[in-house]
């Protein structure tokens, strides 16, 4: 799990601000699914636990806040899709490569490709890639958010585009 | 072997960027979310009834809460807390463009329209209505070739003072406002006697912002 960032005084979330976020923390969903649809379950289920109470934090990082929960609301889901019997996809339950919100077909396609690489990463890799270029965190930040250091989240970025170029790029080694 | 990984981590940083700049979240899931917060800020209104009526027992007391719920407080409502409702995201499909006067959107609040800004590459992508203060507050969402998005509220009833600090400018006549507020910028003047109220991130840079603001496409928008 991530962990807490902690400084300064309580203050309560304010519900009315968290519509500013669904965007990218759908972004992040995506990128941590590989799936349109999963990311949508799995934004609605964080929205629906943090808005289930009121919220205290101790620093004015609200976003930062909400992808700790979405992470953790994803490892949680997981987890217990793990210990479920797993059923292979028939053809027609694959990802559709239609994206409504994209402007061109092709680029729908790619942009699903994209979050599908970055679902495949490894977690650590993956993580980094969410909270810095999918999400927009600073590398302090995303440090903080992550438990780790810098200089190790700039070393976790680099290798994970990297690997998300390779895979894009069908003359090279995949990632998948 | 060095520059290729350095053209590869470019290349992917590149591909995430624009995968990211495309995609949003959709309609319907915004409408979800939108629900779920509603049901939850309802029970701690309910709430907060309560321990307003329990206290003062009485007729009396439940007169004044009905009064001041039915007037919304009383006050007029600023333009920050305008502002503020644009974080909520839109709820209500893009209103579409004018047929009879293709600078207007077919959406407006007590007869002031609101703008449609499809030759300056901002297309609305959204919308919603909200109550503050008891006035009528609709919001229409523009979104640019890049992804990034506007919000601009126009709000019902008489105007509403900027805010003290913003710092004021003229553009096609018309007077403008401008603060930083939670990270957005925020330009507020007024159409005919109502508030208008645009707002976007601070890397939208403040002359375009102003630009929009002002836009009175040949004289097709009213002001």
């Amino acid at each position: 799990m991530l962990s807490a960032v902690v400084s300064g005084p309580a203050r309560q979330l304010d519900p009315a601000a968290l519509g500013d976020h669904v965007d990218r923390l759908y972004r992040a969903a995506w990128a941590l699914c590989g799936s349109r649809e999963d990311a949508e379950d799995l934004v609605q289920e964080t929205f629906a636990k943090v808005l289930a109470k009121p919220r205290f934090l101790r620093n004015d990082d609200d976003l930062g806040y909400l992808l700790r929960v979405l992470r953790n609301t994803f490892v949680s889901r997981h987890r217990s899709a793990m210990r479920r019997p797993q059923a292979a996809p028939l053809p027609e339950e694959l990802e559709p490569a239609d994206n409504s919100s994209a402007m061109r077909p092709d680029q729908a396609v790619e942009a699903r490709q994209v979050f599908q690489y970055i679902s495949a990463l490894p977690a650590d890799f993956r993580d980094a890639l969410v909270a810095v270029d999918v999400v927009g965190l600073s590398y302090g930040e995303a440090a903080k958010l992550l438990g780790t250091k810098e200089a190790t989240i700039t070393s976790r970025l680099y290798r994970a585009r990297a690997q998300v170029a390779r895979g894009m790029d069908p003359s090279r080694e995949s990632v998948l | 072997m060095e520059a290729i990984d350095e053209q590869l981590a470019e290349r992917g940083r590149a591909l995430i960027a624009a995968a990211v700049a495309e995609t949003q979240a959709p309609l319907a899931l915004r409408e979800r979310i939108e629900a779920d917060r509603q049901r939850a800020v309802a029970p701690a209104r309910r709430r907060r009834l309560r321990g307003l009526l329990i206290p003062a027992g009485g007729l009396v007391a439940a007169a004044v809460v009905a009064v001041v719920l039915i007037a919304g407080g009383g006050g007029a409502p600023s333009v920050l807390a305008t502002a503020s409702l644009a974080a909520r995201g839109p709820v209500l499909p893009p209103p579409h463009e004018n047929k009879a006067n293709k600078a207007l959107l077919e959406s407006s609040i007590d007869g002031v329209p609101f703008p449609y800004w499809g030759q300056l590459k901002w297309e609305s992508v959204g919308a919603r209505d909200d109550k503050i203060e008891g006035r009528t507050a609709r919001t229409v969402y523009y979104a640019n070739p890049k992804g990034v998005r506007a919000a601009y509220t126009i709000l019902g009833g008489d105007a509403v003072d900027p805010p003290s600090d913003a710092a004021k400018h003229t553009d096609n006549g018309t007077d403008l406002y401008v603060v930083e507020d939670k990270g957005r910028r925020v330009v507020t003047w007024e159409r005919n006697g109502h508030t208008c109220v645009l707002s976007a991130p601070l890397a939208v840079p403040e002359q375009k912002l102003l630009d929009l603001a002002a836009w009175q496409g040949n004289g097709k928008v009213p002001f």
